[in-house]
C-alpha cells in the first residue's frame, strides 16, 4: 500500500514525520536529500523508536582522526540507547532483532493522482512532488 | 495502610485484584515550584548560592540521555522528566494500566544542605508529593527526611505518618557515613515503629567507589550494585537488624543476583571472625533472607532466558524480588517486556505486583 505522507515541499531536510498506517506507527526521515522510514516500535522493550536521535556514523583511520561516514545514518532509540541503520533497521549490534523498515520515494503528483494510492490528509495536484511511503 | 478484602457477593463479578505495583517513580520538583514551598530566609539563599550538589544532568560522567527517556520531557518551558503528573498518567500509569506505583523522590538524596534548608526542603517535597497523591490515587509515597539531621529527620516523620499513603521513607546509597551506623539509629527506629520500610536508592555524596574517578558512565552505572553491597555489609556488621528486628530494607535500583556471593562470603567469614562482631547473632544470609527486598530496574541479565530463571530460584529471592521501571530514567524497564518469560507465570505475578502488596501491605483491589 502506498500513502502518500506530505508534499515534498512540506517535508524539509533533517525533520521527520510520524504516520498512522492501520494498527502501525511508522517514522518518516528526511536526512539531507535522502528519505527512511522505520516503525516506530523499539524491537527491545517497545520504546517508540522514532522520537530518538539521528546520529551520522563515524570511521577512524587511526586513534585521533575520525570523520562523519556518508550513507545512511543510524536512529537510536529514546530509552536504551539501542542503534538501527535507518535504511534497513540493521541492529548495530550483530544478532539483535531489526526494526522493520520501509520504502520511501518522491512521486510526482502526475502519477498520484492516478489511484490506488491512500490519500487522506492531502489534496494531491499534478504539478506537485509528494513524499509517499510504501507500508 | 490496613488490606482490606471483601467478599464476593453470589452472581457479582468477581473484582480485579492488583496485578502490576511500580516501585520506583521518580518524581522532580523543580526549583521555581521548590521555591514556592519554602520559607523567604532559604528563598533567598537558594537564588543567591544555589544547592551545594549539581543537579543529575551536569554530574561527571555524564549519564546516557542526561539520565532520562528523551520522550520524558514535558512541552513548554522549565519543565523536566518527572515534573509533569499529566504526562506521567499518560506515560506510565496509563499506557501500562499500573495500579499503584511509588513515588521515589531523589530531590534530597546528593543533597547535603544546611540542617534548617534540608528540613524545608524534605517538607516540602512531601506535601508536594501528597498534592500528587490526592489528585491521583494510583501514586504512593516514599518519605523524604533530613536524613544527616536524626532530630529533624525524626520530627518530619512523626508530622507525616499518620498518612496511610506514605509506604517507606528513602536513603540515598552513600550518606556522610555508612547507612549502618549508630547515627541513623533514630530514623530507623521511628520509621520501623511507624511500619515504614528504609529503601535505599542508587544516589548520594559519592557517586562512585573510593577507588578513585572512573572515566565513563558505564564504570559508575555498574558501580551502582557495588556501593550497595557496601552498605548492604555494613548495616548487617553494625547490628542494625538486630537492633531493629522489625526493620526491613528495600535495596533499590542495584541489581539483585549479587547477593549470594556476597552472603556465602559473610556467611563463612562470620563463622570465623563472629567473636570480633559482637551485633550479630546469627548467619548473615539469614538476616538478610528476613530483613531485605531488592527491586528489578536494574536487574543482571545473563545470556539466556533461562539462566535468568534459575539466577532467582538459586538466589532464594521468589519472595523479596519487586517490579519497578525507574519512570523516567533512560534505563526505563516496560512491563510488559523487562522480565523474560522463562520465569512462568506464578513468580512474574508475585514480581509484578503480590511481593509489593505484601510487603507494603497494599489493599488488593486497585484504586477507584
Amino acid at each position: 500500500m502506498k500513502v502518500v505522507v506530505a508534499p515534498l515541499e512540506d517535508f524539509p531536510p533533517d525533520t521527520r514525520k510520524l504516520v498512522r498506517v492501520g494498527a502501525r506507527e511508522i517514522g518518516v526521515f528526511r536526512v539531507g536529500d535522502s528519505f527512511y522510514a522505520v516503525r516506530n516500535r523499539c524491537p527491545h522493550q517497545g520504546a517508540p523508536l522514532c522520537v530518538g536521535r539521528v546520529f551520522s556514523r563515524i570511521v577512524s583511520e587511526q586513534p585521533g582522526q575520525f570523520e562523519l561516514a556518508d550513507g545512511p545514518p543510524l536512529l537510536v532509540c529514546p530509552w536504551h540507547g539501542w542503534q538501527y541503520d535507518v535504511s534497513t533497521g540493521q541492529s548495530y549490534s550483530p544478532g539483535d532483532p531489526r526494526v522493520k523498515s520501509y520504502g520511501v520515494s518522491v512521486e510526482p503528483g502526475s502519477e498520484l493522482v492516478e489511484g490506488p494510492y491512500v490519500v487522506e490528509t492531502y489534496s494531491v495536484t499534478v504539478s506537485e512532488q509528494y513524499v509517499v511511503l510504501e507500508a | 495502610m490496613s488490606v482490606t478484602q471483601t467478599t464476593p457477593q453470589t452472581g457479582a463479578p468477581t473484582p480485579r485484584q492488583v496485578s502490576l505495583v511500580d516501585c520506583d517513580i521518580h518524581p522532580t520538583l523543580t526549583m521555581p515550584e521548590l521555591q514556592k514551598r519554602i520559607s523567604e530566609r532559604w528563598r533567598r539563599h537558594l537564588d543567591r548560592f544555589g544547592r551545594r550538589t549539581p543537579m543529575i544532568t551536569e554530574f561527571y560522567p555524564r549519564t546516557a540521555n542526561a539520565g532520562f527517556r528523551l520522550d520524558s520531557w514535558p512541552e513548554g518551558p522549565g519543565g523536566f522528566p518527572g515534573s509533569d503528573l499529566g504526562l506521567l498518567q499518560t506515560q506510565l500509569l496509563d499506557e501500562f494500566d499500573i495500579d499503584y506505583g511509588i513515588l521515589n523522590s531523589l530531590g534530597l538524596l546528593n543533597c547535603h544542605e544546611m540542617p534548617e534548608l534540608a528540613a524545608e526542603m524534605a517538607r516540602a517535597l512531601n506535601d508536594w508529593m501528597v498534592e500528587w497523591m490526592d489528585e491521583e490515587p494510583r501514586l504512593l509515597g516514599a518519605m523524604v527526611v533530613p536524613y544527616e539531621y536524626p532530630e529533624l529527620a525524626v520530627k518530619e516523620i512523626e508530622r507525616c505518618a499518620g498518612d496511610p499513603r506514605w509506604v517507606q521513607l528513602i536513603f540515598p546509597d552513600s550518606a556522610e557515613d555508612p547507612l549502618g551506623s549508630r547515627k541513623y539509629w533514630p530514623i530507623y527506629e521511628a520509621a520501623t515503629g511507624h511500619g515504614l520500610p528504609i529503601a535505599v536508592h542508587t544516589a548520594g555524596y559519592w557517586p562512585h567507589l573510593d577507588t578513585g574517578w572512573p572515566s565513563y558512565y558505564l564504570e559508575e552505572h555498574v558501580a551502582n550494585s557495588m556501593r550497595m553491597q557496601s552498605q548492604l555489609t555494613n548495616f548487617i556488621c553494625e547490628g542494625t537488624f538486630t537492633q531493629f528486628p522489625d526493620m526491613r530494607l528495600v535495596l533499590t535500583e542495584a541489581g539483585v543476583a549479587w547477593v549470594v556471593p556476597l552472603t556465602w562470603a559473610l556467611d563463612s567469614a562470620w563463622e570465623q571472625l563472629k567473636e570480633d562482631s559482637p551485633p550479630i547473632d546469627r548467619r548473615p544470609s539469614e538476616i538478610v533472607r528476613e530483613h531485605v527486598w531488592f527491586t528489578t530496574q536494574p536487574i543482571e541479565e545473563p545470556d539466556t532466558p533461562e539462566e535468568f530463571a534459575q539466577m532467582i530460584s538459586q538466589a532464594g529471592l521468589e519472595d523479596r524480588l519487586l517490579f519497578a521501571t525507574d519512570y523516567p530514567h533512560w534505563d526505563f524497564d516496560s512491563p510488559t517486556q523487562a522480565l523474560p518469560r522463562s520465569i512462568g507465570d506464578e513468580l512474574r505475578q508475585k514480581i509484578l505486583a503480590g511481593n509489593a502488596a505484601e510487603l507494603y501491605g497494599l489493599p488488593l483491589a486497585p484504586p477507584e
